[in-house]
C-alpha cells in the first residue's frame, strides 16, 4: 500500500512536468520567439528595405512601423478567444503583417501587393522565374510553383505563374 | 486481514478523492475571460432535445442566435461550436451530440476546410478539455494532438495543469465544482460594435485545394448523417476574415452538388439578410456581434423552417415553459450587456478588451 502511495505521488510529480513548465493556456498560443540576447546575434535572415527603412522579420514592430510613417490602411484580426491581435499595416507597394508575443508586437510578414517594390536583390511582381534564380541561387524548395528560399529566420517565397513571380512575401519562421 | 483491507480501501478512496478534486481545482474555470473554455461543456447541462445542431468555429458560436430562431420560428436548437473548431473536432463532436440526442439538420460551417493538420494545443483544449470522456473524445484527441502533446494529458488533465497551482484565484475556488451559465444555447453574446473599415484581400496561395484529411473528416460527418437520417447542411458564415477564396467556394458548391446537400454562402447574401458591416459586427468584420446574429438567424431561420419542414414548436406547453426561461437569461445578458458598455465603454466581464486611444470600438 505505501509502495502504491509513492507511485502515485511519483507520477503527480513527474509524469507531465514537460520543458514547457508552465501552462500559459490563458494566454496568447505561445509562437516560440527566441527573443534572448544571443539570439540577437545570429543572422536575421532576409531583409526588405522600402526607402530607407529595413524591415526584418521576427523584431519587435514599433520602431520599424514608426520609421515607415502613417499607414495607408490598417487592418486588426482579434485571435480566436484569445487577447491579442494579429495586424495588417497597408504602405504603397506592400502590406506588413504583425503577431502579438506578450504584449509585444513582432513582424511576422511582408507581401507585395504591386509591382512598385522590389526585393534588396531586384524581383518584383512579373519578375521572370529565371531572374529569381540568377538572384538566389537553388537552394531552394519548390512545391506547386512556391519557390521558398530560407535564411536565419526568415522564408522567402515566390509564387510562379506562367513563368513570372505572382506573390512575393517574406515570412517569419516562427518555431 | 480483513482490517487491513479496509484500510487499503479507505486509503485509496481517500487519494482518489483527493485527486479528483485537486484536479478539479487546477483545471481553468474561464469564468471571468476565454469564455470559450466552458462551451463544449455547457451542453451537457442541457438536458432537452434540440431539431437543429450547429457545430463549428467561432462563425456559428458568434453569428447564430437559437433565441431568435425558438421566437421566430419555433426551432429548438444548439450550437456545438468552439474557438478554432477544426472539422475532425467537429465531427467527432456531432458523433457525441448523437449519443444524446438526434437532430433533425445539423449544419457544419465549412470555413475549417482550411485546415487540414492539428494547429495549437490552447484551442485544442478549448475544444477538448469540456467533453465527456467516451470513444468519440479519444479519437478526437488523437486526431488533434500536435506533436507535443499527450493523450494521457487529456485523459488526466492534472497531468496538464498542475502547474497552476501558483496562479490559482478566488475563481478556481468559487467554480471549483460547477460554473454559472454563459452560453444561450452555445451562442456567446456580444452586443458591442467596431464596424468594418478595411476588408483584407486574400494572398495568392500556391495551392487552393483544400487537404484530403479535411474532405475525409467532411465524408465522414456527411455518412454519418445519412445514416441516422439527419440532413446535414453546408454554410459559410458572412464573416469578412479570415478570407474566403473563390476557389474554396468552388470546392464546396461541388461537393454539396456531388453529395445531394444544401450549401449557403451567406458572404454573398449578406446584403439580403440585412447585415451592415458597421453595425452588426464586434471586431470589424470576424464576427456578427448580437444585432447581426439576430438578422442572420431570422434569415436561416425561413429557409430551415420552410426547406427542412422543422415544427413550429412554440406551442408544446413544456418546451415554452423551458425556452421561456432561456428567453428571460437572454435579454438579461443583453441588459446586462448594455450596462456594461455604458458604465466601462467596452464589455469588460464578456470577453472584450480595454479600448485604447485610437480605438475605434462604438457602443
Amino acid at each position: 500500500m505505501k509502495k502504491l502511495i509513492l507511485v502515485l505521488v511519483a507520477m503527480l510529480l513527474l509524469v507531465g512536468c514537460s520543458s514547457k513548465g508552465k501552462t500559459d493556456l490563458d494566454a496568447e498560443p505561445e509562437k516560440g520567439l527566441d527573443t534572448t540576447s544571443e539570439a540577437e546575434t545570429k543572422e536575421v535572415g532576409f531583409s526588405f528595405k522600402n526607402n530607407d527603412v529595413t524591415i526584418n522579420m521576427n523584431v519587435p514592430a514599433k520602431e520599424t512601423i514608426d520609421a515607415l510613417g502613417e499607414p495607408m490602411d490598417y487592418f486588426e484580426a482579434a485571435s480566436c478567444a484569445f487577447q491579442g491581435l494579429d495586424k495588417i499595416y497597408y504602405y504603397s507597394g506592400f502590406e506588413l503583417s504583425t503577431y502579438p508575443n506578450k504584449d509585444v508586437d513582432y513582424i511576422s510578414s511582408v507581401t507585395f501587393s504591386d509591382d512598385s517594390v522590389s526585393t534588396i536583390e531586384g524581383i518584383c511582381l512579373g519578375s521572370k522565374l529565371e531572374d529569381v534564380l540568377a538572384a538566389y541561387g537553388d537552394d531552394y524548395k519548390e512545391e506547386l510553383g512556391l519557390y521558398t528560399y530560407t535564411l536565419g529566420k526568415t522564408n522567402l517565397t515566390f509564387l510562379i505563374e506562367d513563368n513570372l513571380v505572382a506573390s512575393v512575401n517574406y515570412l517569419a519562421v516562427l518555431e | 486481514m480483513k482490517k487491513k483491507l479496509l484500510i487499503n480501501i479507505v486509503v485509496v478512496c481517500f487519494w482518489l478523492t483527493f485527486l479528483f478534486f485537486l484536479q478539479r481545482l487546477l483545471l481553468p474555470k474561464y469564468m471571468s475571460e476565454i469564455h470559450e473554455g466552458n462551451m463544449t461543456e455547457e451542453y451537457y447541462k442541457d438536458k432537452s432535445s434540440h431539431d437543429v445542431i450547429f457545430i463549428g468555429d467561432c462563425e456559428v458560436f458568434s453569428n447564430i442566435s437559437p433565441i431568435t430562431l425558438w421566437e421566430k420560428y419555433g426551432i429548438t436548437s444548439y450550437i456545438r461550436g468552439s474557438a478554432q473548431q477544426l472539422i475532425w473536432q467537429s465531427y467527432y463532436l456531432l458523433e457525441d451530440t448523437l449519443r444524446y440526442e438526434k437532430p433533425k439538420v445539423v449544419v457544419f460551417n465549412v470555413l475549417a476546410m482550411k485546415y487540414n493538420e492539428p494547429q495549437k494545443e490552447a484551442y485544442n483544449r478549448l475544444t477538448l478539455d469540456g467533453m465527456k470522456l467516451s470513444k468519440s473524445k479519444i479519437n478526437a484527441i488523437k486526431a488533434s494532438m500536435t506533436e507535443e502533446e499527450a493523450l494521457i494529458t487529456y485523459i488526466f488533465p492534472i497531468l496538464r495543469y498542475h502547474t497552476r497551482w501558483n496562479e490559482l484565484s478566488g475563481e478556481d475556488f468559487k467554480y471549483i465544482m460547477s460554473k454559472d451559465k454563459i452560453t444561450h444555447n452555445g451562442l456567446l453574446m456580444r452586443i458591442d460594435v467596431k464596424p468594418v473599415t478595411t476588408i483584407p484581400t486574400g494572398k495568392k496561395l500556391a495551392d487552393y485545394q483544400f487537404g484530403e484529411n479535411s474532405y475525409d473528416y467532411l465524408d465522414r460527418m456527411t455518412k454519418l448523417c445519412k445514416e441516422n437520417d439527419i440532413e446535414l447542411i453546408l454554410i459559410k458564415s458572412p464573416s469578412v476574415y479570415p478570407y474566403w477564396y473563390e476557389e474554396w467556394e468552388q470546392q464546396m458548391v461541388q461537393y454539396a452538388k456531388d453529395n445531394d446537400l444544401k450549401y449557403f454562402n451567406f458572404l454573398d447574401t449578406a446584403a439580403e439578410i440585412g447585415i451592415d458591416y458597421n453595425e452588426d459586427t464586434f471586431d470589424g468584420g470576424l464576427h456578427l456581434n448580437l444585432s447581426g446574429a439576430e438578422k442572420l438567424s431570422d434569415y436561416f431561420g425561413k429557409i430551415l423552417s420552410e426547406s427542412c419542414q422543422l415544427m413550429d414548436h412554440r406551442n408544446d406547453l413544456d418546451l415554452k415553459k423551458l425556452w421561456d426561461e432561456k428567453t428571460a437569461f437572454y435579454y438579461n445578458m443583453k441588459e446586462a450587456q448594455q450596462n456594461e458598455l455604458e458604465l466601462y465603454g467596452y464589455l469588460k466581464s464578456y470577453g472584450a478588451k480595454a479600448p485604447s486611444n485610437d480605438d475605434t470600438s462604438i457602443e
